[in-house]
């Protein structure tokens, strides 16, 4: 088949070195353009690299693209984090179909982001999905979906890591589904009266509230973790004396507390130190004070009092929506 | 000794043909000179998988595992199912 590939990130690297190693011809690759940061490794300079053409990713908004789809007799167009919205012309020229691969599943988490929302959200499972494009982002019928256990100790990034592999496998299943017979593809619709669609702003604006459940807390800790990377929601921020405390590291004691929310307890020293929520001690173990991570039982001391995460409206930094994330991808899920 | 030079060679043929990164040499620090963003750390782990038929957990994703190649070698020789045959 005659694939054209619009691709970004981890996901997309990984299957387009998978395609190059099948029968498949990729018609071309489109990509962001690689300005930035010319020795690391971007889709765009993999597939220059493999010989491909490659073309802006951008030109999908167009519909005059969609005269070339047709010119090229592309039979599959294939999104796999790519973020631009494809224009419905384009969507509709390839000869058996246009297919995203989501890194969530749907239709209860579209959008963005939504690997940390899924933590966020205290979930126990996860998945993603392969759904056939339709105009609305993430609402075309169902093809394929692989769910997986998110474990108690996961961070935002051994999640992610977890959904690349699983749907690189549900690609390579549909093109050889596709390669078969197209009819056999299947099209499940989704019933969108259970989507949730997830957008840039991230929980509480950030703000972290002792007077929540240790398991809230710890979750939205889990949720922004991308160490050793910067994480698109930065880290939930608490406040000691006035000045911005971000919590990097945490995890859950099971301990009962009645000390009031935000009291710093006891330390187990590089371990970390016990800080009081609404209902338990939760153990912080790393925090992030002057944008270096340090242990959190250097930074504080048994008796201290945290606050609640400042309002970024009264920071002055009423704007702020991400800080030192570093791939517009993974950020956007 | 002989064991891991080879594993370093071969983690080092990772990073330049599978992943489009040269690495100077096995002991530079992949993440302070910036070489292992998120998307190569991600790519390396599932290479890491193919490769040598090791499974990374959410508890070996502890950066000093990953900090060089020579670690990295040592992190993968050490784990269940390593397979240097592949």
């Amino acid at each position: 088949m005659n694939i054209l590939l619009i691709a970004e990130e981890s996901g997309g690297i990984q299957l387009l070195r998978a395609l190059a190693q099948s029968r498949h011809r990729i018609v071309a690759v489109m990509a962001l353009p690689a300005k930035r940061s010319p020795d690391r490794a971007t889709v765009w300079r993999v597939a220059e690299t493999l010989g491909y053409p490659t073309w802006p990713a951008g030109l999908v908004k167009d519909p005059d693209f969609a005269r070339t789809v047709r010119s090229e007799k592309v039979d599959i167009i294939l999104n796999v984090h790519s973020l631009y919205v494809i224009h419905k012309e384009v969507i509709n020229a390839p000869g058996i179909g246009s297919f995203n691969l989501h890194p969530g599943p749907l239709p209860a988490y579209a959008g963005l982001n939504t690997v940390s929302w899924a933590i966020y959200r205290d979930e126990s499972t996860y998945g993603v999905t392969v759904h056939k494009i339709a105009p609305e982002v993430d609402a075309g019928p169902i093809v394929s979906m692989s769910f997986f256990k998110i474990e108690a100790n996961d961070t935002a990034l051994s999640l992610y890591s977890r959904c690349v592999k699983a749907g690189l496998a549900l690609v390579l299943e549909l093109l050889e589904t596709a390669a078969a017979d197209p009819r056999a593809i299947p099209l499940v619709p989704q019933d969108l009266a259970k989507r949730r669609y997830f957008g840039k702003a991230i929980p509480e604006q950030g703000r972290l509230r002792w007077s929540r459940p240790a398991r809230e807390i710890v979750n939205f800790v889990r949720a922004c973790d991308y160490y050793p990377f910067p994480s698109p929601w930065s880290h939930p921020r608490a406040s000691k004396g006035g000045h911005d405390i971000a919590v990097a590291k945490a995890s859950l004691t099971g301990r009962a507390c009645d000390a009031p929310p935000g009291t710093v307890g006891e330390s187990e020293g590089a371990s970390g130190i016990y800080v009081a929520c609404a209902d338990e001690w939760i153990l912080a173990s790393k925090l992030i004070m002057k944008g270096r991570r340090i242990d959190a039982a250097d930074a504080l001391r048994p008796g201290e009092r945290l606050e609640d995460g400042q309002d970024p409206s009264e920071r002055g930094d009423a704007g702020r929506s991400r800080l030192d994330f570093e791939h517009r991808g993974i950020a956007d899920g | 000794m002989a064991d891991l030079n080879s594993l370093c060679s071969r983690i080092g043929a990772i990073f330049s043909e599978q992943m489009n990164l040269e690495v100077p040499s096995v002991d530079t620090d992949l993440f302070d000179t910036g070489l292992l963003d998120s998307l190569a750390f991600v790519n390396l782990l599932t290479c890491l998988e193919q490769k040598f038929g090791i499974a990374v957990s959410v508890d070996d994703l502890e950066i000093e595992n990953f900090r060089t190649v020579s670690r990295i070698a040592a992190f993968a020789a050490s784990k269940n199912g390593f397979n240097n045959n592949q």
